[in-house]
């Protein structure tokens, strides 16, 4: 069975995702803050991560943190990650990432469920392919 | 009255002893001293003749080592300092004196020198010896006029006090220890007791004893003091504040209260100072000082403390004076500032002549002098302080290794710094004020060099650096240059233009040429309280309207006693922005007249100066509107990233759960998700709306009867679930039988949810958050309290500032920072009060204190 990791500080958009990706057979974990979620990085391997670039009040970049550390655990070193953010632009958070990254998409809030599920989808049913950047 | 004796009249009728029982040495040095202008010098070897002439002699110089005598120097000296006090000087001399000079001088003598004697030196004591009988001779003919004695003189027969300071002084090794009464003259006691330190007592009673100087025992035998009595006098048109210093017995004591009953009974104000000065002259020390003022007819004619006036020209960062090596320290200033150490500036008096080097060190400037003197500790310090700051030090080294510096010539030398601190007082008061008229510092003068190098444009960037400066803001400035050529016509409009980061942006051609010497002053003023600038601009305002097209306005002098002869060689413009002045722009003329005569400005040049002066004012006023702008927009910006960004991630779980239930339409919990959601929308956006705005607008309640208990739990439930994602519990504390209140509903909602969503953000994991309600002195008291970060106290005002975050206004913060300040705008609106309860230490506690309304209804 797959697992999704869900990392995103309000915790209504945590629950709700969970019943939204709840329905396609996966194993969900969350993580609302950087710390939770490197545990769970650390010793669990992920198939595609959903992950909010700020993250408690008082850390606007902790899912640029997690992305960083995230290359050191060889376990998911190569998860595609797909980012859910409230930022202005798609190009913002291209402008801070690289491709070593594994972004698989850019999300902008408020996402319809389509295009959450499809973007969960195409990587379960289809392996990563990272975004063109 | 007895003509005043000359010091040098008198040196001839000194009378030297000379006690040593090397004949040679003896004989020799009488007959320099003979040779010298001293007659009166007897030598002998024998103590028993010595000591039956003591009563002849004013000074006697003794060796040391007296073979086969019944005593040596320093016991000799003790028991003729015993028998004629101050009247005798000894000066001891030995072959080594490294070990006996301290005991010499505790022993009474005045110096003590090392053999082979030097002739200048000794010549030195003897005539400060005689500077003592001089005076004696002086007071004994108490002069026609005043005498007005320098602080110094106060301290006539301060000698035992200084040896016994010099001792203890000596035990401590450590001359900056020394322990000295600042107050010095001003000094008596602490009211009771007398001063430990300079041993003044409180005399405040007309008459008493202000300060006994000296114990001694009379030619007879007699003992006696020297004291200071204090004798006010005063009337209509003047005071005088006299001090008597007098008393060497008790019939001296009675001609002073007698003379003074007889002075007090008299009415006339010049009988009186007559009989003040006339009634004392017998006294053998007394004299009469006059501390404060004396006024005649609404004139001061004299001030006790001299009033320092500044030379204009004084530099404060240059000054410095220097000692003279002549017979007494003269210590002056140099030629920069002459005032400042006005009367009889010797550093050595008569008793204790010292003969050093005198420094004055500003205090940044390296202390430590590299000599060996230094390295003895024979070496004091002393602070001038100016504006209650140490500016610079005084120091002060003797020429003699073997001298020191005694108590008394510390006094001397800390008085004079006190003095030099005040007269540094005024001169920066004075220098402030030359600058205050200057308005923020500034006159640029296109000098000769500019004149010679009309190609060499950095001083003047600089001096447009300094334009910018003064009127705060690196903005732009034109700056006007004219100058004629040779064919005697006018080349001018010199402008240099700088943008804000004060680059140079534009610059047009420097007049070619210019004639020597023709040159103008251009300043700039800056608006400001000060009512010197406002004159200024009254000035200006005053040429623009009247048309007196030209002020004479040299300077500060011409200015402050205000031009009223309109003149040629001034122009002023007011600088406005936004229609408020900002400041004075002024150009003076300094061409040279003595070189190529000089050119008045002319209408022509008024009109251009004018011309200017309001392009200069378009330029800072553009230059402000671009700084204004530029933060209003970065701010904007700010302001509309953080909006959006809230507003995303609030509707981000109403778009999933709107999706999830037409899927699920039966999910309560999704149901239940989504109206939490909503309320916490609705909240924000009403917190936005109102805030949004530069300043919230005033709101208008719909008060209607509020059931407290049901707005709390209704608050408090869509944030059940971020505190259970916290593991936090809220708990409502609220008396069962709480009334409704008349309150605006849903401001009071927003006002609660903004401090639970706080609570629930910055609150600990695993703690409790309390909503407490109760009723206190007809009000309706709602606390929220979490256990988490502490609001300090310098913390509790800010928090209710518009976008302030714990790290910073608007900085790095993921909320906008609005909440608390929407929670006052509503308690405020209630009348109420709102505040963090500091009391409260294990986290944040914010209390809303809102007045129960007048129109509960009742029972409700």
């Amino acid at each position: 069975m797959k697992r999704i990791l869900i990392v995103d500080d309000e915790v209504v958009i945590r629950i709700v995702f969970k019943k939204l990706l709840d329905h396609h057979n996966c194993i969900i974990d969350q993580a609302r803050n950087v710390h939770e979620a490197l545990e769970l990085l650390k010793s669990l391997s992920y198939d595609v991560i959903l992950l909010d670039l700020q993250l408690a009040p008082d850390n606007k970049d902790g899912g640029f943190q997690i992305l960083q550390k995230i290359k050191s655990f060889g376990l998911n070193k190569k998860t595609p990650v797909i980012i859910v953010s409230g930022k202005r632009t798609e190009e913002e958070i291209k402008s801070r990432t690289t491709e070593d990254d594994n972004i698989a998409k850019i999300l902008i809030k408020p996402v319809e469920n389509d295009q959450i599920i499809q973007a969960v989808r195409e990587i379960l049913d289809r392996g990563f392919i990272p975004t063109s950047r | 009255m007895a003509q005043k004796a000359a010091l040098d009249d008198l040196l001839p009728f000194i009378r030297i002893l000379i006690l040593d029982d090397d004949p040679d040495v003896g004989k020799s040095t009488m007959i320099r001293l003979q040779q010298n202008g001293y007659p009166n010098v007897e030598f002998t070897q024998s103590v028993q003749t010595a000591w039956d002439n003591l009563k002849q002699t004013n000074i006697l110089l003794i060796d040391h080592y007296l073979i086969g005598e019944s005593m040596n120097g320093i016991e000799f000296t003790k028991n003729a300092k015993n028998k004629l006090g101050a009247d005798l000087d000894v000066i001891i001399y030995s072959g080594s004196v490294e070990k006996l000079a301290q005991n010499a001088l505790d022993a009474g003598a005045t110096a003590c020198l090392e053999k082979p004697l030097k002739f200048e030196y000794l010549q030195l004591w003897i005539k400060e010896t005689a500077k003592r009988i001089w005076l004696e001779k002086i007071l004994n003919t108490i002069p026609d006029e005043v005498i007005v004695i320098d602080p110094q003189e106060e301290q006539f027969g301060l000698i035992h006090y200084a040896n016994k300071a010099k001792k203890d002084r000596f035990e401590k090794k450590n001359p900056l220890e020394y322990d000295y009464c600042w107050k010095r003259f001003e000094c008596q006691g602490d009211g009771l007791q007398p001063c430990p330190k300079c041993l003044s007592r409180n005399a405040k009673d007309e008459g008493q004893i202000l300060r006994t100087y000296w114990q001694y025992s009379d030619w007879e035998g007699q003992k006696g003091s020297v004291d200071l009595h204090t004798a006010p006098i005063r009337d209509q048109v003047g005071e005088i504040r006299g001090i008597i210093e007098a008393c060497r017995d008790r019939t001296d004591r009675e001609i002073v209260d007698k003379n003074l009953q007889k002075i007090e009974a008299e009415a006339d104000w010049e009988t009186r100072l007559d009989l003040f000065i006339e009634g004392f002259k017998d006294l053998r020390y007394a004299r009469v000082r006059f501390y404060q003022k004396i006024v005649r007819n609404g004139t001061e004619v004299f001030q006790g403390v001299k009033q320092i006036g500044m030379p204009e020209d004084f530099d404060i960062r240059s000054y410095s004076y220097k000692a003279s090596t002549d017979a007494a320290t003269e210590i002056t200033f140099r030629e920069k500032h002459p005032t400042l150490f006005i009367v009889k500036p010797n550093l050595g008096y008569n008793w204790e002549p010292l003969k050093a080097y005198a420094h004055v060190y500003r205090v940044d400037d390296q202390l430590v002098p590299n000599n060996e003197v230094f390295k003895k500790s024979r070496w004091v310090e002393i602070p001038v302080i100016a504006n209650g700051e140490i500016i610079a030090k005084v120091s002060v080294e003797p020429l003699d290794p073997l001298q020191f510096i005694s108590n008394y010539n510390l006094e001397v030398l800390a008085h004079y710094a006190d003095w030099a601190g005040q007269a540094l007082d005024n001169a920066e008061k004075q220098e402030k004020l030359r600058l205050a008229f200057q308005t923020n510092q500034l006159i640029i003068e296109i000098n000769q060099k500019i004149s010679k190098h009309p190609t060499h444009q950095g001083w003047l960037y600089r001096a447009l650096e300094q334009v910018c400066r003064v009127l705060d803001t690196a903005s732009c400035c034109v700056f006007l240059l004219e100058g004629r050529d040779r064919n005697e016509r006018l080349v001018r409009k010199s402008s240099c233009v700088r943008d804000v980061n004060g680059n140079h942006v534009e610059k047009k051609l420097m007049p070619e040429s210019y004639r020597k010497g023709q040159y103008l002053v251009g300043s700039v003023f800056k608006y400001g309280k000060n009512t010197i600038e406002k004159n200024l601009v009254e000035l200006a305002e005053e040429q623009h309207n009247t048309n007196i097209k030209r002020l004479n306005l040299k300077s500060y002098n011409d200015f402050v006693h205000h031009i009223e002869e309109p003149g040629r060689n001034a122009m002023l413009a007011v600088l406005r922005s936004e229609g408020r002045k900002i400041g004075v722009i002024r150009v003076l003329n300094k061409r040279r007249a003595d070189i190529f005569g000089s050119r008045d400005f002319t209408s022509d040049d008024l009109a251009a100066f004018e011309a200017l002066a309001a392009q200069i004012s378009l330029a800072f006023e553009t230059s402000n509107m671009i700084k204004e702008l530029k933060k209003s927009q970065k701010f904007k910006k700010f302001v509309a990233e953080e909006y959006s960004h809230t507003l995303k991630n609030l509707l981000q779980p109403v778009v999933t759960i709107s999706g999830l239930l037409q899927l699920n339409p039966t999910d309560q919990e999704l149901w239940d998700l989504l109206s939490g959601e909503i309320s916490r929308m609705k909240t924000t956006i009403n917190t936005m709306l109102r805030l949004a705005q530069e300043e919230p607008t005033n709101l208008t309640l719909k008060r209607t009867a509020t059931d407290i208990r049901q707005l709390v739990e209704k608050v408090i439930k869509p944030y059940q679930v971020f505190a259970a994602d916290k593991k936090m519990i809220i708990t409502v504390l609220m008396p069962p039988d709480i009334p409704k209140f008349m309150l605006d509903e849903t401001l009071i909602h927003d006002a609660i949810a903004n401090l639970l969503d706080n609570a629930v953000k910055y609150g600990f994991e695993n703690t409790t958050i309390t909503v407490a309600v109760r009723l206190f002195q007809e009000h309706l008291v709602i606390a929220i309290s979490d256990i988490g970060e502490v609001i300090t106290k310098n913390e509790r005002e800010k928090v209710f500032d518009k976008y302030y975050s714990k790290s910073g206004y608007a900085d790095t913060v993921s909320h906008i920072g609005l909440g608390l300040t929407y929670v006052k705008v509503v308690t405020e609106a209630h009348n109420g009060k709102v505040y963090v309860d500091t009391r409260f230490t294990q986290g944040a506690k914010i209390v809303m204190k809102l007045p129960i309304h007048p129109k509960v209804e009742n029972g409700i």
